[in-house]
């Protein structure tokens, strides 16, 4: 058990933190490709839709975890549902106002 | 040099969809995480690895009140001898099957008026009380018949129990019975002259130090009311009248919870003797700590063995507060709490009673009324009761009691599905910590609200009969056994 | 074609109406047989749905009644015992047309034993008032209201003394009711030719339906009420005065008009995947065989008014996913079927509108008919038409 909570747990974060880091740096990619005009509060905003994501997923994975299978389920299914919603519409406002700078 | 700017447009390329497939792969991961850290036992509050009072993780600082959070709203009185069930019905049952093997002093046939003195003016002043009795008793042995149906199914939780329950009854008890008043049996076994502690927080610090090495999840000091101390028995002198003694100054309340799995299995592979075995060994262990630091101790622990009330102790030690369902529910454990207390004259600072806010929660939840197998407990806005001058929830005993004589095990071993469908009996992973703790520091209630909604829609609960044997039920869990009390997992049946 | 069609599934629905009585008439005292047999009872008649019951063995006799109302989804019978003082001993759902996920929650709540002790009907009347059990409101209410029925007959039989006066059906006409008529008014009103601010009075009907049929009320039209009426269980009008409402406003205005106004502008779930469209800027789905679709969509109403009508339970053919939408109940698949419909709204206009919901078929029906009836009655005898305004912006003659 000790390996796990010695070595594998540390080198989990490491990889998860050069996930994020990757995801990062090619999001700016992204925004120049898609002709997106960001700025610090759509940055914030997407960041804070991520991580809604992340949370939604961790959540339902750990109430399914603990054996409250359907709870989680259901967890999953709300949130996820809520973050498609909030992710459609904050691609509305992030190519909105770029179209209005456009102009 | 041609070759330069399509590595150059490769390497754009390369790493827009590596950000892509890593924050698929983060998605992944977290999702993973997520489900283990579901999985985890450390989560088992009290059960996992946050030893020396590691789980006692809760904030009380901020939620101290100066009052208690139970209502006074009349003349206050202790509670008397025949106001327990148990001490009820072990009255009745040496009526029918007295020691002596003499004839029966009274049988079920009879009625309230065949009964002596006290019993009956108890039972009439308590009307319906007497004949729940008697259904009891005829569940009972219903229980007993059907336990040969049942038995390969519970066997190994039957075990489990079983062995909890040893050390708890007979010669070899630890504690053993005080003998003798107060003022010997106290002090019996001192050793030493009291030291003298450099202050009563010292003191405070270090009963709570030792009393988490010894197991205990969560500990309070409080100050004995004599208001909480039973009146008509004593342990050690037997049925008596009797003050608060003067060296019960402080009383040290340990509280664990059960087995978390089993909790939830409940009422059929749960017990209450996991928690009461520890919470017996805790207490007689600090009562031995405690002589041997030359100050007086009285352990008061399950399942009988107390002569204070343990809930408003507890609620006077910032443990908890009262819930719907009569139990305290901490903010660590929710109502997964069982108590044991240790009364002594050592010098110590009193815990301050916290709010956070059960009282509300309670109100709108109703999911323990609604689950509850015998109709104990009640639905009501507020509490309907005045119970010996306070204004507070009170499960029907001994409708609580019929149903521990109904569900499919051996004998009457409790039900406990209270405390398992409780929202507040949560284990300690990320999720229920976020939620318990939002709420607690939420003033407005709503995001309790929400929480109560997606309690009741997304988890799902048998319901009140289900968790009873055929034909009324269909001996339901709240939720699935662990594999470790399934017999079919392990033996080879046939 | 289409008329032909029309005409069978016409004759399908009277033949499912009828089949559906006959069976119903074969089952009419069953549940009572079943419940309490003869080997361990005695049942005394007393007059219909009435009976004083001797169990077998040496236990009192008791009074034992049926009575009825109508749920969300159909009729309740319900039976009480009652015992020899007067009091109910138990109270029973003997058969319910009634969506199951209703059911279930009433039978997982302890609401059947809050009726448990209580003396006489005007106790339960009062619990008829309550919200009963949250999420099956109307479901709680009926069970009591059918209880209630019951412990009459009881008492005006065996106590004549302890019973109370037959409770004044009040009409009950509230905010509710108000609120509806006065989005049918609005809708009307975005009809007119030529009005300004068409667009935003539809807007506001289609979001007020949203809000107050839908997130406050939970009140939608769904086919299952409609059907529960087919197949003969009319809710008491005092009591469901909004559903009555809501069904014959959408029918007149539809027959006179030509234009389904629930459709148009009231429906809350229209509401919800506009405002979803809106976000998502969703498009008309771009589909080659939309009639294939109609079809289906047709089919499936069909379908459902055949079954609930045979069965003479409309909740068994109920699909329709409001429930899960603004009342949180419903079956997981209706979950699933809800949360689909939420995702694909994003992106395609009106899914649920265009592809599988009930009420949109069962409206062209009608207008169907209503369109040959007018042929028929031009042809014999010419009118001619006037410049009505809701004419002029329906009338297929111009
Ligand atoms: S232990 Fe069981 S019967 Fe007793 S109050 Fe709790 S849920 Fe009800
Ligand atoms: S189940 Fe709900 S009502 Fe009952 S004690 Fe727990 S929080 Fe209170």
């Amino acid at each position: 058990m000790f390996i796990i909570d010695l070595f594998l747990k540390p080198v989990f974060w490491i990889i998860m933190g050069m996930l994020y880091l990757i995801m990062i740096y090619s999001a700016r990619y992204w925004a120049q490709d898609l002709n997106l005009q960001m700025n610090w509060w759509k940055w914030l905003l997407s960041a804070a839709w991520f991580i809604l994501l992340s949370l939604s997923l961790a959540g339902g994975m750990t109430l399914i975890g603990e054996g409250e299978t359907q709870a989680g389920l259901y967890f999953l299914g709300l949130f996820l549902l809520i973050d498609i919603i909030l992710g459609v519409g904050l691609w509305r406002l992030i190519t909105m106002k770029s179209k209005k700078k456009r102009v | 040099m041609a070759d330069r700017s399509g590595k150059k447009f490769n390497r754009r390329d390369f790493i827009k969809y590596s950000g892509l497939a890593g924050a698929a792969l983060s998605l992944g991961g977290i999702a993973g995480a997520g489900y283990l850290s579901g999985r985890n036992k450390a989560t088992h509050t009290g059960w996992g690895r946050d030893a020396y009072g590691g789980n006692q993780y809760f904030n009380r600082a901020a939620f101290r009140v100066h009052r208690p959070t139970y209502q006074k709203v009349g003349p206050v009185r202790r509670i008397t001898y025949l106001e327990n069930i148990f001490n009820r019905n072990g009255e009745l049952y040496r009526l029918m099957f007295p020691r002596d093997g003499s004839s029966p002093q009274w049988t079920l046939k009879q009625g309230v008026s065949d009964l002596p003195g006290p019993l009956r003016d108890y039972y009439q002043s308590h009307p319906g009380s007497l004949q729940e009795f008697k259904k009891a008793f005829r569940r009972g042995q219903q229980q007993k018949k059907n336990w040969k149906k049942y038995k390969t199914r519970y066997l190994l939780a039957s075990a489990w129990s079983a062995a909890h329950e040893s050390p708890l009854h007979g010669k070899g008890a630890f504690p053993s019975e005080p003998e003798g008043p107060p003022e010997e049996s106290d002090f019996k076994g001192i050793t030493t002259e009291a030291y003298s502690l450099k202050s009563p927080g010292h003191g405070s610090r270090l009963i709570k130090k030792i009393a988490h090495t010894f197991g205990a999840t969560l500990v309070g000091i409080a100050p004995v009311r004599e208001q909480w101390v039973y009146q008509g028995y004593l342990r050690g002198v037997g049925k008596t009248q009797f003050n608060k003694p003067p060296h019960w100054k402080h009383a040290v309340v340990v509280a664990i919870p059960h087995e978390w799995d089993s909790l939830y299995a409940n009422p059929v592979y749960g017990t209450s003797y996991d928690a009461y075995s520890m919470l017996n060994f805790i207490a007689g262990k600090l009562e031995v700590f405690l002589k041997h630091l030359g100050y007086a101790a009285r352990p008061h622990v399950p399942p009988t063995d107390y002569d204070i009330a343990m809930p408003p102790l507890a609620i006077d030690a910032g443990l908890g507060e009262q819930g719907r369902h009569g139990i305290l529910i901490t903010p660590e454990l929710g109502a997964n709490t069982r108590l044991a207390a240790v009364t002594t004259n050592m010098p110590l600072e009193e815990d301050h009673p916290i709010d956070f806010g059960v009282a509300e929660f309670c109100r709108k939840c109703k999911i323990c009324a609604d689950q509850c197998p015998s109709g104990a407990i009640s639905s009501a806005e507020k509490p309907p009761d005045v119970i010996r001058g306070y204004r507070r929830w009170a499960i029907n005993q001994d409708k609580c009691f019929t149903i521990w004589n109904t569900v499919a095990t051996q004998h009457p071993r409790g039900c406990r599905v209270c405390l398992a469908v409780c929202p507040y009996s949560r284990k300690n992973n990320w999720v229920h910590r976020l939620a318990k703790d939002v709420d607690a520091y939420d003033p407005t209630g709503t995001f309790s609200s929400a929480m109560l909604t997606m309690q009741k829609s997304f988890f799902s609960y048998p319901g009140g009969a289900q968790y009873l044997p055929p034909p009324n039920g269909t001996n339901a869990v709240y939720q699935k056994p662990p594999q470790w009390l399934k017999t079919e997992e392990w033996f080879n049946l046939d | 074609m289409d008329w032909a069609l029309a005409l069978f599934a016409l004759l399908t629905i009277v033949a499912a109406w009828w089949g559906g009585k006959q069976r119903r008439q074969i089952h009419q005292n069953r549940h009572i047989a079943t419940r309490y047999p003869d080997s361990l009872y005695r049942l005394a008649s007393h007059g219909k749905g009435l009976w004083k019951v001797f169990p077998k063995g040496k236990k009192e006799a008791f009074y034992l009644a049926t009575g009825k109302a109508q749920g969300y989804a159909g009729g309740l019978k319900v039976a009480v015992e009652l015992a020899p003082e007067g009091r109910i001993q138990k109270i029973q759902v003997l058969s319910a047309s009634e969506t199951p996920s209703y059911l279930s929650k009433i039978y997982q709540s302890d609401y059947l034993e809050a009726f448990r002790g209580k003396a006489c009907e005007r106790n339960i009347s009062r619990l008829a008032q309550t919200d009963g059990v949250t999420g099956a409101t109307q479901t709680s209410r009926a069970i009591a209201r059918a209880g209630e029925q019951a412990a009459r007959r009881i008492t005006s039989e065996f106590f004549p003394d302890k019973t109370a006066p037959s409770p004044t059906s009040r009409v009950k006409f509230g905010i509710q009711e108000s609120i509806l008529l006065l989005l049918f008014a609005l809708t009307l009103l975005s009809w007119l030719p030529r009005l300004a601010h068409k667009k935003k009075l539809h807007r506001i009907c289609l979001y007020g339906g949203l809000i107050f049929l839908g997130f406050v009320y939970n009140r939608p039209l769904t086919l299952t009420q409609i059907n529960g009426m087919l197949a003969g269980h009319w809710p008491q009008w005092q009591h469901e005065l909004f559903t009555y409402i809501l069904i014959f406003a959408t029918l007149i205005i539809l027959l006179i008009t030509g234009r389904n106004p629930y459709c148009s502008s009231i429906c809350p779930f229209k509401g919800f995947q506009d405002a979803l469209g809106n976000l998502g800027r969703a498009k008309t789905a771009p589909l080659y065989n939309r009639r294939l679709w109609t079809w289906i969509q047709r089919s499936l109403a069909w379908g459902a008014v055949l079954i609930a009508l045979w069965t003479r339970n409309p909740g068994i053919s109920d699909y329709e996913v409001f429930g899960a939408a603004f009342h949180l109940t419903g079956s997981r698949i209706m979950f699933l079927l809800l949360g689909i419909i939420t995702i694909v709204s994003l992106f395609i206009r009106k899914p649920w509108c265009n592809f599988l919901c009930p009420i949109k078929p069962v409206a062209s029906f009608i207008k169907l008919f209503r369109y040959k009836m007018i042929r028929t009655w031009k042809n014999t005898k010419p009118v001619k038409c006037s410049e009505n305004a809701f004419c002029s912006s329906s009338c297929s003659q111009r």
